[in-house]
């Protein structure tokens, strides 16, 4: 029940157009930054754009912006029955608060190392 | 079987939406009539394990609702007043997860049951489309298809026709009718035709009560011989309303016709009507109005 609720939660994150949208976004910021010269995330023009040092600084910028993409993300778990008027049928069904929120959240671990994935450089 | 006794339920605003309801649901099809804001919803709520009431108690056959919501949740379908749906699920998915969330774990089973619903409540050809796009009909029906997963034993559904059109509310009585026998369902409504048509047991409630209940023949039994119709001007119903007790009204053609009720024929051009729910809908609501 756990892992069938997390991948209808995965699968409905992976039709959010806000997922399509701001993955893009991280994607083409981190793509330009190895290729454009004159965009410069970690590297400088005496660092080496692969080097350790730049793709650091490069994975801690993001996931520093990543974080407020994630808790838009995340936060869709909690308001999401009231927002949209379904919660009194899922309430009314057997399954339990915390197996419902974990499952959830794990959709949510798994949708995140997805968003992840396309921001590695 | 489903027991009500002596629940009220007031919320946090002071609002007492119900007043010491008793009620006993037998299997089949019971109809649960009433005006708007007179408690219906409070009390297929209540009864749904989605609030506690204030006081009371609701047994279905062992299991005592109030104490133990989870163990009653395990044979429930319900399908509440009015809900939407997420964005961008189509109804197959939406069917499917809630089969997973009722405990159809089986995968096979469930997309047997899933599909079979999708046929009965005739959205097979729309049932990829996305649920947020559906008219209110269909919509309703997929409401009826995530009522019915997983066998349940007690079925509510809280005013389901309200707003469809006279097709659609065709469809989706027939759709409950279906239904089998041996399950209670419980139907709130505002509308007396779809209790007629369906519950051979009912209950009316107003303001938090319940003022009547049994079985619409025999209510309508009660009545024979003591509706009367005359069709009035306007400017005579004032008058005719101070001196008799008039039930209900109703236009007809533009002209006003008014139901009476009286023991004995009261002349006056009065004719004798063979009643109908309506009117033991009306009468019950009238002799119980506080004025």
């Amino acid at each position: 029940m756990f892992l069938s609720i997390s991948v209808f939660e995965l699968r409905y994150q992976v039709r959010n157009p806000v997922f399509w949208i701001a993955s893009s976004i991280f994607f083409l910021l981190s793509f330009a930054a190895a290729t454009v010269d004159r965009i410069q995330i970690g590297s400088s023009a005496n660092v080496h754009v692969n080097s350790p040092y730049a793709l650091a600084q490069i994975n801690l910028n993001f996931l520093f912006f990543f974080m407020f993409v994630t808790t838009a993300f995340v936060a869709n778990v909690v308001v999401r029955d009231d927002e949209t008027g379904y919660g009194p049928i899922i309430r009314a069904t057997r399954i339990r608060k915390a197996e419902y929120l974990y499952g959830r959240f794990l959709g949510h671990v798994r949708h995140h190392r997805l968003r992840g994935q396309r921001r590695r450089p | 079987m489903l027991t009500i006794q002596d629940l009220t339920h007031t919320y946090a605003n002071g609002v007492r939406a119900l007043d010491g309801v008793s009620l006993s649901v037998p299997t089949g099809m019971f109809g649960l009539l009433g005006p708007n804001g007179a408690g219906k919803s409070s009390l297929m709520r209540c009864v749904a394990t989605l609030q506690t009431p204030t006081s009371g108690r609701i047994t279905f056959d062992d299991i005592d609702v109030v104490v133990e919501p989870e163990r009653l949740r395990r044979h429930l379908g319900y399908l509440p007043q009015d809900f939407g749906v997420y964005p961008r699920v189509s109804a197959l998915d939406m069917l499917d997860h809630m089969a997973i969330l009722k405990g159809v774990s089986d995968p096979s089973d469930r997309r047997s049951e899933v599909e079979r619903l999708l046929v009965q409540t005739n959205l097979w050809s729309a049932r990829k489309k996305a649920l947020a796009g559906y008219s209110g009909g269909m919509r309703q029906r997929f409401g009826i298809a995530q009522a019915l997963l997983g066998a349940p034993r007690l079925i509510i559904v809280d005013e389901p026709t309200a707003g469809l059109d006279p097709e659609e509310r065709n469809r989706f009585l027939n759709l409950l009718a279906e239904i089998g026998e041996n399950v209670v369902v419980i139907l709130s409504t505002h509308i007396v035709e779809d209790v007629t048509d369906l519950c051979p047991a009912m209950a009316i409630i107003a303001s938090g009560r319940i003022i009547q209940q049994g079985a619409p023949m025999s209510l309508v039994r009660e009545l024979d011989g003591r509706v009367w119709v005359k069709t009035v001007a306007k400017s005579e119903l004032a008058e005719l309303q101070a001196r008799r007790q008039v039930i209900s009204t109703r236009l007809f053609a533009g002209r006003t016709v008014a139901h009476v009720l009286c023991d004995e024929d009261p002349g006056e051009g009065f004719e004798r009507h063979l009643g109908t729910l309506e009117d033991v809908y009306f009468s019950a609501l009238r002799l119980n109005s506080p004025r």
